[in-house]
């Protein structure tokens, strides 16, 4: 049953005029806009309702109350039961993660890996256990880096950069009056004597370039066919020492791995695999 | 007012399904229209809650038509108050939203409706205080009197008037800023 468009008119007038008010500015087809509300299309009955309807027997109204509030009921323990269960289901998530034994290292391994190529510096991999344990020499400590810098058969870094062997050069190069390539220390410690001493003041050289620039100067003699100490090979000096071309005057001032003591020789092919994890950036650097 | 519902019919002491169907469809579009005017978060759910609260109870109504029109909006009167304390207790309004509203202007108002959509007429009754819209919405969706509406909400006659006078002013307020407001 809906009030009639006449009947409702009729309505709002008498509410305007209770209200002492004339209808104008619209309030009266607003006032018959909201009772327009009553014409709204009601649904077919649904649920208990429809069973009410259908049933016909007039079941006591009660019954029908408690069944609505039980079915509150029923949804607020479903509620309940379904953030339990979340709950649950993330901590048994975050127990298995934690228990895990990749959570803790992985993540580091991973990170480290992404910044190699990209990094100037390579940091290094866990140190091996001697290696904590082993104090460091001060003495050796700087030939070993020049001893770094030697050329390698297989060192990629030499080949990327100009792919043929060079002629050995003076020792006067080492000195950095004459550097083509940047050549920093791996390490502070050589800052003074270095290769990189040719630097310009106030920069920050990329410190995986470091053995290269020895490596260049001293590294090409072995790399050219010259000679090489046999017991330098022997002593496991990793790629080739510095002072392996007779007539290199750095050999004379810091003299092969095998100087050094074939105990040594561990910790030498060490610090070439830490070497060559700067290897990719400076390729990038260079291209 | 064509009332298919006499007062012969709630007489009968026992109301069968053929009662029980001439009221739902007597009063159901209204009752609909009141609980949506009331902004309850359901209407739908919230009028069938509120004939399966009137149904079973036939028998007890006194007064004939009038008397089981001013029981049922008593009853949607009831039903939402326990929502808005309800609402008080865990909020969850949820805006009216045109796009879901899928009613549709069947009745004599559309002339009305074009100018002033459903969704502006609730949103100028959502700035009401809660007596206003509810005797506003009693008077207009419901049909009731004021003596009726008084008897629904438990008021005096007096009141009830006041407070539809001040509605209506409030209402008139509203849409003044509203037209001063359009582009």
């Amino acid at each position: 049953m809906t009030v009639s468009k006449d009947r409702l008119r009729a309505l709002v007038d008498e509410m305007l005029e209770e209200a002492g008010q004339d209808g104008s500015d619209g309030l009266r087809d607003l006032l018959v806009s909201l009772g327009g509300l009553q014409s709204l299309p009601a649904p077919a009955p649904s649920g208990e309702l429809a069973a009410l309807m259908a049933d016909g027997e007039g079941t006591p109204g009660q019954a029908e109350v408690e069944s609505l509030a039980g079915r509150r009921r029923r949804h607020l323990r479903r509620n309940t039961a379904l953030g339990l269960a979340l709950i649950a289901g993330m901590g048994v998530g975050a127990g298995s993660v934690a228990a895990s034994p990749q959570a803790g290292g992985g993540a580091g391994t991973s990170v480290q890996h992404l910044l190699e190529g990209w990094v100037p510096w390579s940091i290094p991999a866990r140190p091996a256990a001697g290696a904590l344990s082993e104090p460091m020499d001060p003495e050796l400590q700087p030939r070993h880096d020049l001893r770094e810098g030697g050329r390698a058969a297989g060192d990629p870094l030499f080949l990327d950069v100009d792919g043929s062997p060079q002629p050995p050069r003076p020792a006067l190069e080492i000195d950095g009056t004459d550097h083509d390539e940047p050549a920093p220390p791996a390490s502070t410690p050589h800052r003074g004597r270095g290769p990189g001493r040719g630097q310009p003041p106030g920069t920050m050289p990329p410190a995986s370039a470091a053995p290269g620039t020895p490596g260049e100067d001293a590294g090409t003699g072995r790399q050219a066919g010259q000679p090489d100490d046999g017991s330098r090979l022997q002593g496991g000096g990793p790629a080739g020492g510095p002072g392996a071309t007779p007539d290199n005057p750095v050999s004379t001032l810091y003299p092969g791995p095998s100087e050094a003591g074939p105990g040594k020789a561990g910790k030498g092919a060490g610090e070439d695999a830490k070497r060559n994890q700067g290897s990719p950036w400076l390729e990038k650097f260079k291209k | 007012m064509t009332d298919a519902l006499t007062d012969e019919s709630l007489l009968d002491p026992d109301p069968g399904p053929a009662a029980f169907g001439a009221v739902y469809r007597t009063y159901a579009s209204q009752v609909l229209g009141y609980l949506t005017a009331r902004g309850a978060e359901d209407p739908e759910a919230a009028m069938q809650d509120v004939f399966l609260a009137v149904l079973p109870r036939l028998d007890t109504v006194t007064g004939g038509s009038d008397g089981l029109r001013t029981f049922i909006f008593s009853v949607a009167h009831a039903r939402m108050v326990d929502d808005r304390r309800r609402h008080g207790r865990a909020p969850a309004k949820v805006p009216f939203d045109p796009e879901l509203d899928r009613r549709e202007d069947l009745s004599a108002e559309d002339e009305a409706l074009d100018r002033i959509a459903p969704g502006e007429v609730l949103g100028l009754l959502e700035s009401l205080p809660e007596d206003q819209r509810e005797v506003l919405a009693l008077r207009l969706v419901a049909g009731l009197s004021i003596e009726q509406a008084a008897e629904s909400m438990g008021r005096s006659a007096g009141a009830v008037k006041q407070l539809q006078r001040r509605g209506i002013l409030r209402l008139r307020e509203l849409a003044s800023v509203k037209e001063y407001l359009k582009p």
